[in-house]
């Protein structure tokens, strides 16, 4: 008999705790003890009679709609918890968001990419002065104009993304209220996108390992004295190897993020997420101005627009570390 | 064994049917279904509890508590004046069904 009173308390878990719904229980209680009592009476054995009993049931649904629990049911799944704003999401608004997602990941993608990839100008133009086809004058300052386009360029792509992102900020600030079916489908969606995700974070890895390995084999094979331009070559399969890595960690993660967001499974809930945006985003705002004023001065300085460019790779990375920092800094605290 | 699907729309009429001539409860109604129908339907007891409470908002039936029997004490349900009523309007919409359906079979 306690399993099927538990079994009943499972099923009526979900509702409110009002007099109808404490009635309806009852009542389901009664018969079931009823049936029970009398197929123990038939000579069943305890198990049997218990399956008969939860065969026999049939579905709470059927109660909840009858009754009107439905309702309540979700009202009060809504007035529980936090003041977090809630958004209920259609499905084709779900999958909308999804697909804006992608396209914003692939574009952050891109403008970070073009940024890494900024200094290969200048060091292409290096390798044409070493070869003696440009003076080194024109070299470095065609160097320096290329990379200013570029980021330029890769700025734009950012702000202008960024921007258009701006209106699913409620999304990742709320908690998103699905309808079952479409929470089905995303679920089954994220979970055959989980291999994938995992690859392109491997492949990222790989990627950013191998990006040293030109610069390793060049040196060791030639020496650096066997091509004058075998230095730049490496250079640029660096950036070249660097950049794909990360743009494959951006687009894998920000539709991983996109998932976690409809499907609220995130890692980290959103009020810890939240801080550590914060404090990630005012350490960027004094960060990366600083850098930009220490490369243009000592750019303009030594006119060394050649070399200076190692400035932003080396930052770049040890912003990623500070970053990680501060985010173990907060999970440490949370606990 | 019958599909709960298509005997839906005569539950009612199968329950006002047991407590005509005297009010019962909950499993003797559940039992009574089933020995009459010779097994070939069951019906589950959310539909069977759905039906009491939708017979009762319409003033169908009433419930009411019987005597303690055994240290259980039951709800009892009792047809009403509608719910006769209900019950012979269920019944001539049934042999129009069963006319109907019958013509369509081969």
């Amino acid at each position: 008999m306690e399993t099927i009173i538990s079994y009943l308390d499972n099923l009526f878990r979900a509702y409110p705790d009002t007099e109808k719904v404490r009635k309806a229980k009852e009542e389901l209680l009664g018969i079931m003890e009823d049936k029970y009592y009398e197929l123990k009476a038939e000579g069943k054995s305890e198990n049997e009679a218990i399956g008969i009993v939860i065969s026999e049931f049939g579905s709470m649904d059927e109660i909840a709609f009858e009754l009107g629990f439905e309702e309540e049911k979700t009202e009060s799944k809504q007035t529980c918890g936090d003041d977090k704003e809630s958004v209920r999401l259609s499905s084709d608004q779900a999958k909308e968001y999804l697909r804006a997602e992608e396209k914003f990941g692939i574009k952050i993608g891109i403008g970070v990419a073009l940024c890494i990839l900024s200094p290969c100008l200048s060091v292409i133009m290096d390798v044409f002065c070493v070869l003696g086809f440009v003076s080194h004058g024109i070299a470095d300052s065609f160097g320096a104009v290329g990379l200013f386009c570029v980021v330029a360029a890769a700025v734009g792509i950012l702000i202008t993304s960024g921007m258009a992102h701006d209106k699913y900020d409620r999304y990742k600030r709320g908690r998103i209220i699905l309808d079952s079916g479409t929470k089905t489908l995303l679920t089954e969606e994220f979970e055959t996108y989980q291999p994938v995700f995992g690859r392109m974070i491997a492949c990222g890895v790989i990627l950013c390992i191998l990006s040293v390995v030109p610069a390793i084999l060049t040196e060791g094979f030639f020496g650096s004295t066997f091509f004058a331009w075998t230095e730049n070559l490496s250079a640029l399969s660096l950036f070249g190897f660097v950049a794909a890595g990360v743009y494959l960690f951006i687009t894998a993660g920000i539709k991983q993020g996109a998932y976690e967001t409809l499907l609220g499974t995130g890692g980290h809930s959103v009020k810890k997420k939240k801080k550590k945006d914060k404090w990630i985003s005012i350490i960027a705002s004094i960060y990366w101005p600083i850098v930009t004023a220490v490369y243009l001065s000592v750019s303009f300085v030594t006119m060394d627009w050649g070399r200076t460019w190692i400035i932003w790779p080396i930052t770049g990375i040890l912003f990623g570390g500070i970053s990680a920092v501060i985010s173990q800094l907060l999970n440490q605290e949370e606990r | 064994m019958i599909s709960s699907d298509g005997i839906r729309g005569y539950n009612d009429m199968i329950i006002l049917c047991l407590i005509l001539s005297e009010p019962s409860y909950g499993y003797e109604i559940s039992r009574a279904i089933k020995v009459r129908s010779e097994g070939k339907y069951v019906i589950k007891e959310t539909t069977l509890y759905s039906a009491f409470t939708r017979l009762e908002k319409n003033g169908y039936i009433q419930s009411f508590y019987g005597s303690e029997t055994n240290g259980k004490q039951r709800t009892y349900y009792k047809i009403t004046e509608a719910g006769k009523q209900y019950y012979r309007e269920k019944c001539s919409e049934w042999d129009m069904t069963k006319e109907v359906v019958e013509k369509f079979k081969i």
